[in-house]
Parts: structure tokens; sequence; C-alpha cells
């Protein structure tokens, strides 16, 4: 894992999804610190690596979603959110918009939104 | 009729009363003529008594004669007044009636002259006597008159009673008939009321039987109505957590291919990976916009078109290009709006790719009603269109962005056209019923 300041903390409980938001990022030279699937982990990452993007899915395994999770992670460091959802429900994205998020992407989100959504991100 | 019976009795009662008053004044004038008779003969008697012994006490019936026989006259002078006959024998008993009084006072006169045998005495006596004997006569004769009449009263009064009972017996009989035929008339519309009554009762009951049949089935259709709509609902949220799993799978795969794609440096091979990426990535799109229909069987063809195609531009666009879609509002269905919008993937696909070598572009997209029947979709650039190459061979020998759109666009029944004029164009001409 890079452990980079301006770093990026991907919370996606799909591996797979995961790993491919990982080398995509990657793939254009930013640096992903670490990967959770639950929220206590992408806490505990988010404060010992400080990233300054966190690239989270708002359903995550366990009982405390991506949004409280974001919440929580945004109480204890200072970092810009990005979500993924999958759901297009006004509850949901009213929802998300309770954790300030810089950006909210529907899945399946274009490649070229995702650079431009965290370019934008990291750029703040 | 019962009137005219009435009347005739109150006729036959007044009759029978004025006859009954008739023979009422018969008997007092019979009555009175026995009275004058009486007080004639006391008269006499008393005169007799006092001539054979002196005494006073014999001349008080004389006394008491003379003080009413003229008055009782009077009184049959009056009660005979309607009947002439018996007014002229009424008025030939008054002078004879005065001049017995007369012969009686004599006979006392000459009593106390103590002239009790002489002529005059006998004469008088013998005078008296025939006036009497004329009074008797007359009473006598007036007696007859009046018991003819009171026997012919009696008979007209039988003969009334007869005829009143005549009558209140045909009055009584009518009467009878009458609510006889009354009661038979009530009895009847009794029967009809009560048996329309028991008509109405059996009618109110089916009614009754019928109104909670209905009520049942009503509730029966509710409950199933609910227990569907419960179902249905249950349905459409199956269904779409399978398109949302279906989506989540699609996205796995594109992950899948990015992953597999990132260890390999040949470009040929990059961009067949890449190229499929974007296909899946373009299936993912059209899943997650059909699960925002709401009865997840047709969709409005007009924002999904809007949506697949700025979806498109912004996944595959490297460069700024200008994307125009007006397509009118209309229902497809979901057999048809996944080739549809795959199709419009690949043709956007294709512009984005080998249309714009030098950065800006346009495309427009447009869904209208074509020729009766049909649908048309036109995709226009303003890039570098075919070039050398016929439009016609380049469609069948485009590469596999062709050959998908050429397998879609028969797989829609649609006619294909492709001409290069200023850019590329293409035209599809879908028959409309196999968009619903």
């Amino acid at each position: 894992m890079t452990q980079l300041e301006n770093s990026i903390l991907i919370v996606e409980d799909e591996f797979l999804i995961a790993h491919a938001l990982q080398l995509l990022l990657e793939g254009i030279g930013l640096a992903v610190c670490g990967r959770a699937d639950n929220a206590e982990d992408a806490l505990a990452l988010a404060i010992r690596h400080r990233p300054k993007v966190i690239l989270i899915d708002a359903r995550l395994k366990g009982a405390v979603d991506g949004v409280d999770a974001a919440r929580a992670i945004r109480e204890a460091i200072d970092a810009r959110i990005i979500f993924l959802t999958g759901s297009r429900d006004p509850e949901m994205l009213a929802h998300i918009q309770t954790a300030k998020p810089s950006a909210v992407l529907i899945k399946p989100a274009a490649r070229k939104e995702l650079i431009a959504a965290v370019s934008a991100a990291m750029a703040t | 009729m019962l009137g005219a019976i009435i009347f005739i009795s109150l006729g036959l009662t007044y009759v029978q009363w004025r006859d009954n008053q008739a023979l009422e004044r018969t008997r007092r004038v019979d009555a009175q003529l026995g009275a004058v008779l009486s007080e004639l003969q006391d008269a006499e008697i008393g005169s007799r008594g006092f001539l054979a012994t002196g005494e006073a006490a014999f001349l008080e019936p004389l006394q008491h004669a003379k003080a009413t026989l003229l008055p009782q006259l009077d009184s049959l002078t009056s009660l005979t007044a309607t009947d002439p006959d018996q007014q002229a024998a009424v008025s030939q008993l008054r002078p004879l009636a005065s001049a017995q009084l007369e012969n009686v006072g004599r006979i006392v006169a000459l009593r106390r002259d103590g002239d009790t045998k002489s002529g005059t005495m006998l004469a008088t006596l013998h005078r008296g006597k025939a006036v009497m004997d004329q009074i008797r006569a007359q009473v006598a004769y007036l007696h007859g008159k009046e018991s003819a009449k009171i026997a012919a009263r009696q008979v007209r009064l039988r003969r009334d009673f007869i005829w009143i009972d005549i009558s209140l017996s045909m009055g009584m009989l009518l009467v009878g008939v009458m609510t006889v035929i009354g009661l038979r008339n009530n009895a009847r519309n009794f029967a009809a009321v009560e048996s329309r009554n028991m008509q109405l009762a059996r009618q109110a009951e089916l009614l009754t039987d019928k109104e909670l049949l209905i009520r049942r089935a009503n509730d029966d259709l509710a409950e199933t109505i609910k227990e569907r709509t419960k179902a249905l609902n249950e349905s459409k949220l199956l269904l779409r957590e399978v398109y949302h799993r279906v989506k989540n799978n699609l996205q796995i795969i594109e992950s899948l291919l990015v992953i597999q794609s990132a260890g390999v440096s040949d470009s040929y091979v990059t961009e067949v990976f890449d190229d499929l990426r974007s296909r899946i990535h373009a299936l993912g799109v059209i899943h997650d916009l059909l699960m925002r229909s709401d009865t997840l069987h047709n969709f409005d063809v007009a924002p999904f078109l809007e949506e697949v195609a700025r979806t498109t531009v912004a996944a595959i666009g490297t460069h700024e290009v200008r994307i125009d879609v007006a397509a009118v509002s209309r229902l497809i269905s979901f057999d048809a709006a996944v080739p549809l919008g795959l199709l419009l993937v690949e043709v956007l696909t294709n512009a984005l790719k080998h249309a714009f070598p030098n950065g800006d572009g346009a495309i427009s997209v447009a869904l209208g009603p074509g020729e009766p029947g049909t649908m048309e979709l036109s995709i226009s650039d303003d890039g570098i269109g075919t070039g050398e190459q016929d439009p016609a061979a380049f469609a069948r020998t485009g590469g596999l962005g062709m050959t998908i759109i050429n397998g879609l666009a028969a797989q829609l029944d649609a006619t294909m056209s492709i001409w290069s004029a200023n850019g590329t164009h293409y035209r599809f001409v879908i028959p409309s019923p196999a968009l619903t």
C-alpha cells in the first residue's frame, strides 16, 4: 500500500471492483493508500494514512453503511469524500448528502467520470 | 241509494208522527165529549137528588157544570177546528147543553119554591129528558165519528209502521249488503296488500341476500386485489433486485476486464479489452436505466436515449464532443430497449473513435415517426466520414462494431442506411411493432 500524503482510500465491499478501481487510479498515477470493505477498517485506515480523498461505496459489509462511515471519517480527518452508489433512490441520495460529499457517482461509473471526480477532489 | 232510503224513512216517520198527533187529537175530542156528557148527566142526576131530598149538596155537580161546561165546549170547538162536520156537531151541542143547564136550573128553582108536582115541573122534566136524549144522540154521533177516525188513523198508523219497517229493513238490508260488499272488498284489499307485503318482504329478503353476496364478493375481490397487488409489488421488487444484481455482475465483469488488461502491454490487445469493457459498461448503463422504469415492462424512449447517449460520450470520449438528442416521447418495450440502446452505443462508439481525429465535433441523435407504421432513428456526426470507402462496403466490412450494428438492426427488423456527406449518417427505419 502507498503511504503518500495525497493518497486515496478505497472503501468498497466488492473485492474485484475495489481492485479494478485501484488499478485504474494507479494507472493514471494516483496513489492508493489502502482498501477497506467495512466502516471500522475504513476509519482505522483513514486515521492511519490521512488520505486526501476517500472513494467510498454507500453500501458496505457490516452494520454501518458507507454514509455513516464517511461521516465518522470526516469527523476524524479532513478528507474529500466521493461516493459510489448503485442506487438512484432519492432517499438514499439525500442520505448521502448528509455526509457532504464532493461528488456522487452512480454505478457503473464511467472511467472518465471517475477520473474527473477524483482529479477535482485532489486539486482542492 | 242509502240516502234515498234514509230520506224516505224520515218522511214516513214524519207522516207517522203527524197521524199519531191526529189520533191523539181525536182521542182528546172523544174524551172531551165524554166529559161534557158526564158533566151534564151529573148535573141532571144532582138536580133530581135535590128534587127528591131538597139537600143543597146535590147541587154541587150543577155548579160545577156551569163553571166548566162552556170552557169544555170551547176546547171541543178548538179540537175539531180542522173537521167541518164535527164543528157543526159541536155547534149543535153547545145550545143543547145550555138548554139542559137551564132546565136543570129551573127544576132547582121550582123545588126551592116547593113546586114538585106541578105541570110546570113535569113539563120541565120532560123537556130536560128530551134535551138530554138529543145531547146523548149528538155525543153518540160525534163519538161514532171519532171512533171511526180513530180506527182509520190506527190503520194509517199501522200502515205507516209497516212502510217505516219496510224502508228501515231495506235500509238495514242495503247497509248490510254494502257492509258485506265493503267487508269483502276490504278483505280482498287486505289480502292483496298482505300478498304485496309478503312479495315485498321476499324481495327485500332476496335483496338482502344479494347485497350480502355482493358485499362478500366485493370483500373477496378487495382481498384478491390486495393479495395480487402485494404479489405484484413483491414481483417488481424481485425483478428490480434481479436487474440490480445483473448490473452489479456486469460491473464486476467490467472490473475483471480492467484487472486483466492491467498487465497487458500489447496495444492491440489493450484496445480489444477497452472495447469489450466499454460494451460491458454500456450494457450496465442500460440495465441501470431500465431499473428506473415504474412498470419494468416499458419505458419512455426519449429520456432513455438521452441518458444512453450522454453516458456513452462521457465514458468513451477523450475529447470534447457535443451531443444533441431529439427523441419523441414514446413507450417502448424492455425487449426493444436493450438492442436499441446497444445499437446507439455502438454507433456513438464508432463516431467517437473514428470521426473526430482532431478533437471537437458534434453528434446528433433523432428519433421520430417515419413512414406510416415505422419509427426512424437517425444518428449523424460532422466528422471525417467514411472517406474513400463506399458506405455500403463500410457497412459490410466495418469491423466488429459494424457487425454488432448490423446484428442489432436485424434484431429490431430495422432497415439500415449509411451515407457519407460532411460526416457519417446512419438511418434506421424500425417497424413500430418491433418497439412495443
